[in-house]
């Protein structure tokens, strides 16, 4: 009898194992399309068969999971994230550079059009009336190149306070998922945590590691921590007064700070690089331009002199330094009120003389930008062709990137995807498996109830 | 390798919006006429665009110029023709008034048409031009010649650029038309009608000399305002030449071949309609199971 109460024991034991297989199928189709979700496989053990019983039992699920393809897909994701911020962020430049109709240096041709204009009528004042209203288009347009430039590392500047918040936020639940995991193993927990590891890697490029223990751990470029067991460090972002006030990224853990602005990756790695690369050059090469542009012209223009004779005016306020020189950029008040007071006359000529807009015309072919080597159009063009040759490279980048976080993607899906016919399958096998326990169950409780019977 | 229908539904939906931007890319591009808008789309392309459409900024410039200079010395020619017209006619009446025969009465009628010849050239020669400004006045803005015909402008001559790296004289001054390249040609007339009024014979016979060296002086005068006529007609004849040259590298560099965007767009909507119909046939699969 105790053999038969053994076999009704295994039976119930086989039953059991069968019905977690059949919760586990439940729990997969469940989460079909929960994001990071690892399909989970119920581990059956046969149980020993010494004397006579045996049996199965089912162990922890386990995940379908890789390391090493996690990781990869960490590195994919980072690398994605960077060159979308990039990209994103130059290509919206770009676009504001070269809106037709308000370039510079469409406005630098218009300009000297009109000095030309001035050469061959100095003495009319329409044509004096035109080249200073040409010379307030040329410095609007400088303004809001600038402007455009400045507008877009602002952006940026925002983008690092939201992206340090949601930095935080996960790797803060990052800690919190090592800390319930040292109590109990969940692995839902385990894809969570995860998720939050990708995550913070497309945020910030942080690179994650499983040590043995079972605890996450997450630095970011440089080796600094963000994640060490339960401890979570924490971005903090403030103003760099050797940076015009822009924001700096440092890693704060207790009393330790270190700035790790330079040395990230992801999305607050792209945002810094553009705002801090492409962007603060552009700010710097129409800086010098219009620095250059102005004291050239102003140069010119006061060796000349108006209708009224009087020369040594300036046709620009005089740019007081290299940096801001392109926001300040601005047409003398007092000419700007009185055309006649445009020097097109040599000092000292008649009013009909055209020699000093002549020498300012022929300022357009002389190499008085960029070190002296370029003239005012091409070093224009330079500024905007570095900005579009940077897009060019970072869209192609990203295209790269994109297409390998696709495949890697495909890759994490092979592997860890949960698949509904596989899993209805899985429900079915386990559920006739479960009919059978069911069934010996009820065969032995027969032979039980015989056996009293004959009792 | 193994796909789920999740994936397979992911990537169609991935699929179909790569094709709807592709179609939208070509769309834009055929509706603009560009097939490069800015630097990252060629940036070699973009800067040799650019630098075309500057010359031709600059060349309407030139074009301004060279029909402003073309219209000041046509009315400087009128007024050059007024002035030899009131030369010929003038030397035709000191001719006559040379003649011993002629009564005082006779010559005072004479003094008065060389008079009235002379005013008129003084007029034409103190035009001004659209701007205001004097045609002969050099680069003074004052009358060019007083009322006695004496030259009060500047010998400065305007040089203004009509083409690229090209400088030009576009006008002439009145300085040409005194003693400094001949005789002063207005004070010459002038003597002429004091010479018929006073019935100065030896002063009228003096004049023909100093009518005809004026005639000749006019004639060099008159060339040199053809030759500048004729070098403005050259860079005009030149400058059509460029601007058709840089419409070809605008429509080269920067242009869509309408033919090659028409072809783009037909097959950006094939992709669309290809990724469309995949994505249905996954769905419809997905629905099914």
């Amino acid at each position: 009898m105790s053999g038969l109460l053994g076999y009704l024991q295994m039976g119930a034991g086989a039953f059991s194992a069968q019905s977690a297989g059949v919760a586990v199928a439940g729990r997969n189709l469940a989460n079909v399309n929960t994001r990071g979700y690892s399909r989970q496989r119920v581990q059956l053990e046969a149980e020993l068969s010494a004397p006579l019983v045996g049996g199965v039992r089912a162990n922890e699920p386990s995940r379908a999971t890789s390391a090493l393809l996690s990781n990869r897909v960490r590195q994919g994701t980072a690398e994605q994230g960077q060159q979308r911020a990039l990209a994103a962020s130059l290509e919206g430049l770009e676009f504001s550079l070269t809106d037709r109709g308000q370039s510079l240096h469409t406005a630098l041709g218009a300009f000297f059009g009109a000095v030309s204009g001035v050469t061959s009528s100095p003495s009319d004042e329409l044509a004096r009336v035109d080249v200073l209203g040409r010379a307030r288009e040329l410095a609007t347009s400088f303004q809001r190149a600038a402007q455009s430039i400045n507008d877009a590392r602002t952006d940026a500047d925002r983008q690092t306070y939201s992206l340090a918040d949601e930095a935080n936020r996960l790797m803060t639940q990052i800690a919190d998922a090592n800390r319930n995991l040292t109590s109990v193993r969940d692995p839902v927990l385990e894809d969570q945590r995860d998720q939050a590891a990708q995550d913070l890697a497309e945020l910030t490029g942080a690179v994650a590691r499983i040590d043995p223990d079972g605890q996450m751990r997450i630095t970011v470029g440089g080796g600094e921590v963000l994640v060490d067991g339960e401890r979570a460090a924490q971005f903090q972002v403030s103003p760099n007064l050797n940076n015009s006030g822009r924001s700096r990224l440092e890693v704060v853990d207790g009393s330790h700070r270190a700035d790790v602005t330079g040395a990230l990756g992801g999305s607050l790695g792209g945002t810094i690089q553009f705002r801090d690369g492409t962007a603060a050059t552009a700010a710097q090469e129409l800086d010098q331009l219009a620095f250059d542009f102005a004291s050239s012209v102003n140069a010119a223009h006061q060796t000349g002199a108006g209708l009224d004779g009087v020369s040594g005016r300036a046709l620009f306020t005089p740019p007081t330094g290299v940096t801001g020189a392109a926001t300040n950029l601005a047409l003398d008040p007092t000419i700007a009120n009185d055309p006649r007071l445009f020097a097109a006359a040599a000092a000292g000529a008649p009013g009909g003389d055209n020699t000093n807009a002549l020498a300012m015309l022929g300022l357009k072919d002389q190499p008085a930008a960029g070190g002296n080597t370029r003239t005012f159009f091409e070093e224009a063009l330079r500024t905007v062709s570095n900005v579009g040759q940077a897009t060019r490279a970072a869209v192609s980048d990203r295209d790269v990137a994109d297409a390998r976080a696709d495949s890697l993607a495909n890759a994490r899906d092979a592997l860890s995807g949960v698949s509904t016919e596989e899993e209805l399958a899985q429900m079915t096998a386990f559920q006739r498996a479960a009919e059978a326990s069911l069934r010996f169950i009820s065969t032995v409780n027969e032979m039980l109830s015989d056996l009293v019977s004959q009792l | 390798m193994r796909v789920t229908e999740a994936r397979m539904m992911q990537l169609a939906a991935d699929s179909f919006t790569v094709a709807r931007d592709r179609l939208a890319r070509a769309q834009s591009r055929l509706a603009s006429d560009q097939a490069i808008s800015r630097p990252s789309e060629g940036v070699a392309a973009w800067a040799e665009g650019q630098r075309a459409n500057l010359r031709a900024q600059l060349s309407d410039g030139h074009e301004t110029a060279i029909g402003r200079a073309r219209d000041g010395l046509v009315e400087t020619d009128r007024a050059l023709e007024t002035l030899g017209d009131a030369l010929a006619q003038s030397r035709e009446l000191a001719i006559q008034g040379a003649n011993g025969a002629l009564s005082a009465e006779d010559r005072g009628f004479m003094s008065a048409t060389v008079r009235a010849l002379r005013d008129a050239a003084l007029s034409a020669l103190n035009t001004r031009g659209p701007d205001g400004a004097p045609l002969l006045g050099g680069s003074a803005l004052g009358t060019p010649f007083d009322a006695s015909g004496n030259f009060t402008g500047n010998a400065a001559v305007r040089v203004v650029e009509i083409g690229e790296g090209h400088l030009q004289e576009t006008a002439l001054s009145g300085e040409r038309l005194t003693a400094a390249h001949g005789v002063d040609i207005l004070p010459a007339l002038s003597a002429l009608a004091n010479a018929l009024d006073t019935n100065d014979l030896a002063g009228i016979r003096g004049s023909i000399g100093t009518l005809d060296t004026a005639t000749s002086q006019l004639s060099d005068v008159r060339t040199t305002l053809g030759a500048r006529l004729r070098a403005l007609d050259d860079a005009e004849d030149s400058r059509l030449g460029l601007m058709q040259s840089l419409s070809e590298v605008r429509e080269r560099t920067l242009g869509l071949d309408p033919v090659d965007g028409a072809a783009e767009l037909g097959r950006a909507a094939s992709a669309l309609e290809a990724a469309r119909a995949s994505a249905e046939r996954i769905f419809t699969l997905a629905q099914n199971r």
